[in-house]
């Protein structure tokens, strides 16, 4: 699906952006994230994540710097261009109206369509495998809002998939799902980028789930990029400490993902970030 | 219907808690104003009624009346009276000071009546909703101001004048009419029409015209069922006084659209300016010979026509108040297409 | 179900026919037996229940699609057409024009034939500067917020609403007995007034092709803005052009037959309950579902003789039958939500 696999799928380059005089946001963040690839963007809440998803999807306008996507400037795309290049799931969606889940999925075919065409057989095929992709087929005459909220972020990910862009933008996908469904939906978008070849770029807020299963890490703090590269590099007991302010352990998993474990502090007793590192050692359980 | 829910409800509200309050302060004076009642002769009246204010001056006791409501204009001078209000909305308070001997009412029911009556003052609500009851109003009235006598007069003159109008139509052919309030805006594919049991049916049925609509009131009759009916003749009534007033070329113009209606087949759809028409008082004759003309033209009027009670032409006193006209200004059409006298307000 | 264009073209194709037949219908159904009178005096009915039928499938039609547009996108079911104070405006121009303009000139005769309301001209006028007017104040350079038009609107209803109370107060006797009688809704004119006609019918069919263009992007945005921007709509300008058109159609509608309610609400939510929520069927679904609905209720009132009350306004007939079909529909309509046909 990638004619020119040369040069990285996204590419934000030097990104400024503020909403207004003196409140910036985001502060000369540059960041790529080649085809194949599992990209995690984290950091504290306030720290710029979503304001950088939006400028990327164009959601949000002003700013300075570039962001290309394949090799084009974002910003000289038409928007049902861009659609083709770049697909978005947010936290939740939650549609107005009653639509069954086959329907919203075929509503990611609309950059491909017409402004008065309908659906082909062809189309539909492919919203199917998107949702079997998803393990959602079963739903496909659902309404929407009968499935959980696991059930219709799947869905919501399958209109994503059958956009059939070369990079998904995902904002906290994850957030409202259980422990095995945010698992399980961050492997799906490692299987979509090793077996895809898709250009994933994820913004999560739980740094262990992240670090499990994304190839790289991009950590940010008050608008600029803290610490960016493999998971082993990016988390660590310091990185934590500077970005989020906490005291935590880093341990190694089974797989050899690192693990955060924030330090518990007997009830009374407020650690103050810079006069702890108290590894005595025990393993809290 | 939300423009006007909310505003009524805080009405009630205010007026339900405002008659609570006169009626406290009420009981105080009601015995001291009851012992000394001014004799009728010397009774101030405020009249909230149009009928009864024309009456009150036939009678000669214009002079006292010291008020009148917003649809009085006639004779020309209560148009200089103090107008407190309409049928439904009283001012109550300003009444309260003026302290009038009587209030005349169009209903006994409107809430300000009560309030008024709790207050120690007379009111009266006299019916004329037929002619029969116009009299019995006029000797009322007359009774109550001190002018039993003319009253009597007034009352034997018209009942005359609409006995010579009835003695000279009874041989005529009767003239099958409808009697419409014309529409601004459009009433829907509608029109108000004049029913049965109506003062105007009754002087209409006087003067040779026999109202074709059957039921009573004034319903509003879609033009496919009107177009049913045997109509030889189509009044409009159209006093100048409402606001806006259209011409009468536009007032007319729905009838061409229903050609088969005998009336409008032979040009008998008349615009008719006269606000006397609708008010049951001393001109009431009048309007029976006015109806008369329309039906059966100027040569079976024997009479001369004669304008009223004042014998006076009125002028218009105020700019804003757009007043009726008064004298021979029926048009017929087409004949009279051009409205010679009965051009817009 | 989803969509495919070949049950698109039948649903429509039938819905199309359903009014044809409505229509053909309620030409034989008023005041009179038209088939127990002469020719000449057929003629002339006939030419009424035209005119009358052709105003209710315009503003029903109109109001209909109006109110699944403001539904779309201001992303609540609740809205309907009148919701952004338009019709407000439209009234208020309309009561206006009938109290201030001289007399003479409240009904202009066409050199083609038919009369011309001057204040049915006035209320349109009036819908457009208040479209104008809630447009820069709920902007935001150049973005439109949901929420800031609501807001907007609702205050800018609440205005008229005391304006033409006032208005009203002010009116005389006779006058505002009419005025509240338009108020609540009358359809038809004992007029002529093909020519009016024939203009709100070319904007009504103009505004109608541009729904059903703007369709897919109304189902993009029940999904938010952000989702549908990621899927290629201009959402600003999509919005704009929604908002300005709904708003043109609420406006020719109140100007044409006063301001009625419920249709705009109901037929909506009526055809969204049974095929669905895909815009691209809602939208021709509503032109002809407000236009047979709002045909089917102007007979019904027309059937009430007059001696026991008839002559009511159709608004009041739309409120008092669709209030309890569509509870009805609430009530028992859980299952088919998602569209039974």
């Amino acid at each position: 699906m990638t004619t020119t696999p040369a040069g990285p799928m996204l590419r934000v380059d030097r990104v400024s952006f503020s909403y207004g005089p003196g409140r910036f946001e985001l502060h000369d963040v540059s960041l790529e994230v080649a085809r194949g690839e599992l990209v995690g963007l984290l950091g504290p809440n306030g720290s710029g994540k979503s304001t950088l998803i939006k400028l990327v999807m164009r959601l949000l306008e002003g700013g300075s710097g570039r962001i290309v996507v394949d090799g084009r400037d974002a910003l000289r795309q038409r928007r049902r261009e861009y659609a083709r290049q770049v697909a978005y799931l947010p936290q939740e969606s939650r549609a107005a109206f009653a639509f069954t889940a086959m329907e919203a999925v075929l509503m990611g075919r609309s950059p491909h369509m017409g402004a008065l065409g309908f659906e082909t057989e062809d189309d539909r095929a492919r919203a199917r495998s998107a949702l079997d992709c998803v393990d959602a087929g079963r739903f496909a005459d659902t309404m929407l809002d009968e499935l959980s909220g696991g059930e219709r972020q799947r869905v919501m990910l399958a209109r994503a998939l059958v956009q059939e862009s070369p990079l998904l933008v995902l904002d906290e996908p994850a957030s409202f799902l259980d422990i095995r469904h945010q698992y399980e939906l961050y492997e799906l978008l490692r299987r979509l980028a090793h077996e895809q070849g898709k250009a994933c770029l994820c913004v999560g807020h739980d740094v262990n789930v992240a670090a499990a299963l994304c190839d790289r890490l991009v950590l940010l703090k008050e608008g600029r990029v803290e610490v960016a590269g493999g998971p082993r590099e990016v988390v660590t007991a310091e990185s934590i400490r500077r970005v989020y302010g906490i005291e935590a352990e880093v341990w190694t998993g089974s797989a050899g993902q690192p693990v955060v474990q924030p330090v518990v502090r007997p009830a009374g007793a407020m650690a103050s970030p810079g006069s702890a590192s108290s590894s005595d050692g025990e393993r809290p359980i | 219907m939300s423009v006007h829910g909310l505003p009524l409800c805080g009405r009630a509200a205010l007026s339900a808690a405002w008659a609570a309050v006169v009626a406290l302060a009420a009981t105080g004076c009601t015995e001291e104003r009851a012992l000394s009642p001014r004799p009728p002769a010397e009774r101030t009246v405020v009249s909230l009624v149009p009928s009864a204010t024309e009456i009150l001056f036939a009678l000669g006791a214009g002079d006292r009346v010291v008020g009148r409501s917003i649809y009085c204009r006639y004779p020309p001078r209560a148009l200089m009276l103090p107008a407190y209000g309409s049928y439904t909305d009283v001012r109550v308070e300003e009444l309260l000071a003026v302290h009038p001997d009587l209030v005349i009412f169009n209903t006994s029911k409107a809430d300000s009546y009560g309030r008024l009556t709790a207050a120690g003052i007379r009111c009266i609500a006299p019916p004329t909703d037929t002619v029969q009851q116009v009299y019995e109003t006029i000797e009322v009235l007359g009774a109550e101001v001190g002018a039993a006598d003319r009253a009597s007069a007034l009352a034997d003159g018209l009942r005359e004048r609409l006995e010579a109008v009835r003695r000279r139509t009874a041989s005529l052919p009767r003239v099958r009419t409808l009697m419409v309030f014309p529409s601004v805006l459009g009433e829907g594919n509608q029109v108000s029409v004049i029913g049965r049991g109506t003062f105007v049916s009754e002087l209409l049925d006087a003067a040779g015209g026999e109202n074709v609509v059957e039921a009573e009131g004034y319903p509003r009759v879609h033009f496919e069922k009107v177009s049913q009916w045997p109509i030889e003749a189509i009044l409009i009534s159209a006093p100048g006084d409402i606001a806006p007033g259209l011409t009468d070329e536009q007032y007319r113009e729905p009838w061409m659209r229903w050609p088969t209606i005998p009336a409008v087949a032979s040009g008998r759809v008349v615009v008719l300016r006269e606000a006397y028409l609708t008010i049951p008082g001393p001109r009431m004759a009048d309007a029976a010979e006015l109806l008369e003309r329309t039906l059966h033209g100027e040569a079976a009027a024997g009479t001369s026509t004669s304008w009223g009670s004042s014998g006076k032409m009125p002028l218009p006193l105020m700019g804003r108040m757009p007043m009726p006209r008064y004298g021979p200004q029926t048009s017929v059409c087409p004949a009279a297409a051009g409205d010679a006298g009965g051009g817009a307000l | 179900m989803t969509l495919t264009a070949r049950r698109y073209v039948v649903v429509v194709l039938v819905a199309a026919a359903a009014w044809l037949v409505v229509a053909a219908a309620a030409l034989t159904i008023g005041p009179v037996n038209i088939f127990g009178v002469g020719g000449a005096v057929q003629r002339q009915m006939l030419d009424g229940r035209i005119g009358e039928v052709v105003t209710a499938s315009l503003v029903g039609a109109a109001l209909a699609v109006s109110g699944a547009a403001f539904q779309a996108l201001l992303r609540n079911p609740l809205a309907d057409p009148y919701i952004l104070g338009v019709s407000g405006g439209a009234s208020l121009g309309v009561i206006l024009g009938t109290l201030v303009l001289p007399p003479a000139w409240l009904y202009l005769r066409l050199p083609l034939g038919g009369t011309v309301s001057l204040p049915g001209v006035c209320g349109f006028l009036m819908a457009l500067a208040v479209i104008a007017v809630v447009y820069l104040i709920a902007q935001r350079r150049g973005r439109l917020d949901p929420y800031r038009l609501i807001l907007t609107g609702v205050v800018a209803s609440a205005f008229f609403s005391a304006a033409i109370m006032l208005a009203v107060a002010l009116a005389g006797d006779r006058l505002r007995n009419e005025l509240i009688f338009w108020l609540m809704g009358g359809l038809g004119s004992p007029r002529d007034q093909r020519g009016e006609l024939a203009v709100a019918a070319v904007v009504v069919m103009a505004g109608l092709a541009v729904f059903v263009w703007q369709a897919r992007g109304f189902n993009l945005l029940a999904f938010g803005e952000d989702v549908a921007a990621s899927l290629g709509l201009d959402v600003q300008r999509h919005r704009r052009t929604a908002f300005v058109v709904a708003s043109l159609l609420a406006g020719i509608s109140v100007s044409l037959a006063g301001p009625i309610g419920f249709v705009g609400l109901i037929v909506p939510h009526l055809v969204r309950m049974a095929f669905g929520s895909d815009h691209r069927l809602l939208v021709p679904l509503s032109v002809f579902g407000g236009a047979v609905f709002l045909t089917v209720a102007h007979r019904l009132v027309l059937l009430v003789p007059y001696e026991v009350g008839g002559g009511l306004p159709v608004g009041i007939v739309t409120a008092m039958c669709g209030v309890p079909f569509f509870v009805l529909l609430l009530v028992c309509g859980r299952g088919i939500r998602g569209g039974v046909l």
